[in-house]
């Protein structure tokens, strides 16, 4: 399934791809796509896992980067 | 303001009167150094936490090389070699640094949601003969709604009754109004000004104009072009080098005599010019920021990369009909060859039950609604054969009249011919034209004026397009393509180009072409689904102008993306060199950072402004 997000306060181009290579590597994400000028992500997980996997990747932008206001689209 | 940004602008005054206060007790007051320690140090801490916090984040997902780290070590680094105001220095400039580039990013965002704003909040629906007000999102399609003057187009529709100006300005750029009557699509984004319309929906809300625009554009953030790709590799590996550059001259300095204090004094100033945010953040938002002004003349453009492509346009190939001209066929003049004959009621009545655009001209232009033929027979590529009154007509090109052993008399005709015999007799020709579009003369030269070759490709008559090619003063043109004939000249012209190849076409029977050149243009707006898919630029207005419109932002935009990269630097390389050789304070050193990333994002954002992009009346 797909899930978006909006990721206000981001710092810069850099901080946006370390935040997307590291969701990425988590198991059961498909692909991410996190665009720092529209400070979009967009994350495309297994469905049977979806509902333990969204809360588990937005705890993990809360820890990469704590100053980031995160909200579900 | 966000609240975020408030506290952070709290923080930053406090640290600054804490470095002002510190400054005149040290330098005026002479105060001890106790005193001293305790006001910087207080600074200090209130704008640095916010630093060590996120280096404490970032260590433990194991990022080293982070800006945080590098102001972290410098900074602390300053303290306790006893510089305590540049240690205050360096995180309150850092964090006034990262507070303008909130601010300047979050303008560049708000250039394209001032188009959702285009979206009216409510919208009058006739639901069972009653006008209900609802949300435009619960609108389905084919559904009846009233707008009232004044009012902004909820969801794409068609005109049931009604008629009034629209202001288009939101989508198309173009500021004069444009008449609508019924029959017509209005789209959402566009104004009614001056009477009521009602209309049947033809668009979903999330379908229409404004929010597929908005989706493009937000969408065209994620298509990266080459500077940018390489900037995100580039500053991967600025940062650690600069980190090793700041080791090297801290060991040279203590090689070389330096004293150990001297020695980290300009190794930690070189640390704080490590930091690549200007540059990393001015890039994309020069991008984005032309794409947003792009978008506001009409034009959309689907990535920064073909921003960038377009900069290095060398040749534009243009359809001719439907793009340089109207498509729209009309009557230019009847040239009967007998005497006694109405030949236009003839054609007329002979291709009256004909779909050709040309047959539909002809029996618009007679102005009546002829009787229809006895029989009428179509004949591929050639023309008509109708039989009525008991005669035989054949309506049609050359070929049909050799077909049939007609003979045409010798003359000299500019343009398309449809020629006509009744049984066995030449009755003469009517002459079709399709009249240039408004602008496309102004493309032509201007891009010819820049030195970019112009080709005009067409599946008319050699004569028709000879006249327009003429007309426009394309370099160069060829007729009587079919449409696979079209992609192979544009494949060749690709081969052998030097710089980018365009296609300009109306995005219906063109989505090869549009697909295979480095940048294919489709006019004809937001309305059709093919063009959207197969272009990479979008020209919204019924004009060509806005190929010379993108050709200018990229231009601008690349200019301005140059610009900050050569200019940040240039200066931090400059700085780091003084550094080393013990010529710059950590002063210089914030300018490095905070000053040139101020400076480039306020040069990015120039791009935004439309001030000579716009083409013709206008400018």
């Amino acid at each position: 399934m797909k899930a978006t997000y909006k990721l206000e306060g981001l710092c810069c181009p850099n901080c946006a791809e370390r935040v997307q290579t590291r969701v990425l590597e988590v198991k059961g994400v498909q692909s991410v796509k996190l665009t720092f000028m529209t400070q979009k992500m967009v994350v495309m997980v297994d469905d049977e896992v979806a509902d333990t996997l969204l809360p588990q990747i937005e705890a993990l932008i809360k820890d990469l980067a704590p100053k980031v206001k995160l909200a579900r689209l | 303001m966000i609240g975020m940004d408030r506290t952070e602008l709290a923080k930053i005054l406090f640290s600054g009167t804490m470095l002002a206060i510190g400054l005149v007790a040290d330098h005026v007051l002479h105060a001890d150094e106790i005193s001293l320690v305790a006001v910087f140090g207080l600074g200090y801490i209130v704008c640095g936490y916010d630093i060590y916090n996120e280096c404490y984040h970032n260590l433990k997902h194991k990022v080293v090389f982070d800006e945080n780290l590098l102001m972290a070590v410098a900074s602390l680094g300053a303290f306790l070699i006893g510089e305590y105001p540049e240690a205050l220095a360096v995180v309150t400039f850092f964090s006034v640094g990262e507070l303008f580039e909130h601010m300047a990013v979050d303008r560049s965002r708000r250039s394209i949601s001032s188009l959702v704003d285009m979206i009216p909040e409510t919208t009058n629906v006739i639901r069972d003969g009653i006008m209900v007000t609802v949300d435009p999102g619960d609108v389905g399609i084919g559904e009846t709604i009233v707008i009232k003057p004044g009012e902004k187009v909820p969801l794409d529709s068609v005109i049931v009754s009604g008629s009034a100006s629209v202001d288009t300005k939101a989508l198309t750029g173009e500021s004069i109004p444009r008449n609508v009557i019924a029959g017509d699509e209005v789209l959402s984004g566009m104004v009614v000004l001056d009477s009521s319309l009602t209309a049947r929906t033809l668009r979903v809300s999330d379908d229409s104009a404004v929010s597929r625009i908005v989706e493009l554009i937000e969408e065209s953030a994620s298509r990266k072009a080459h500077a940018e790709r390489f900037l995100t590799v580039f500053s991967r590996y600025y940062t650690p080098s600069v980190c090793l550059a700041s080791l090297l001259i801290f060991l040279s300095s203590m090689l070389l005599g330096c004293d150990t204090y001297g020695s980290l004094y300009r190794a930690l100033t070189v640390l704080v010019v490590s930091c690549p945010c200007a540059l990393v953040i001015s890039i994309p938002m020069g991008f984005f920021s032309g794409i947003g002004c792009s978008s506001r003349l009409g034009v959309l453009v689907k990535g920064g990369n073909y921003l960038e492509a377009m900069n290095r346009l060398g040749t534009v190939v243009f359809d001719k009909t439907g793009t340089l001209t109207e498509g729209r066929f009309s009557v230019i003049g009847a040239y009967p060859t007998v005497d006694d004959i109405d030949i236009l009621a003839v054609v007329a009545r002979a291709e009256s039950l004909s779909d050709h655009p040309i047959a539909k001209s002809i029996v618009q232009s007679y102005g009546r609604v002829p009787v229809p033929p006895d029989s009428s027979e179509n004949i591929a590529g050639a023309g008509i054969l109708s039989v009525f009154d008991g005669k035989r007509i054949l309506v049609g090109n050359r070929r049909l009249m050799s077909m049939y052993g007609i003979d045409i008399p010798d003359t000299e005709i500019a343009g398309t011919a449809v020629h006509a015999a009744m049984d066995d007799d030449y009755i003469g020709y009517i002459l079709i034209g399709d009249t240039v579009r408004d602008g496309a003369l102004e493309t032509v030269s201007e891009l010819k004026a820049s030195g970019i070759r112009t080709v005009m490709l067409t599946g008319d008559s050699d004569a028709v397009a000879k006249d327009v090619a003429k007309e426009l003063g394309v370099d160069s043109y060829r007729s009587e393509l079919m449409p696979e004939e079209k992609l192979t000249i544009l494949e060749d012209i690709i081969d052998k180009a030097e710089g980018t190849v365009a296609f300009v076409g109306d995005g219906i029977n063109d989505a090869p072409s549009l697909a295979r050149a480095d940048i294919g243009i489709a006019m004809g707006g937001i309305g059709s689904d093919v063009a959207i898919e197969a272009s990479d630029i979008i020209l919204m207005n019924d004009s060509p102008v806005g190929v010379v419109s993108a050709r200018r932002i990229s231009r601008k935009t690349m200019r301005i993306v140059y610009q900050n990269v050569v200019f940040a630097l240039g200066v931090k390389i400059g700085i780091i060199v003084l550094a080393a050789i013990g010529h710059a304070n950590m002063y210089l050193a914030i300018f490095g950072d905070v000053g040139v990333s101020v400076i480039a994002i306020l040069n990015a954002a120039r791009c935004l402004s439309t001030r000579g992009m716009r083409v013709g009346k206008n400018d």
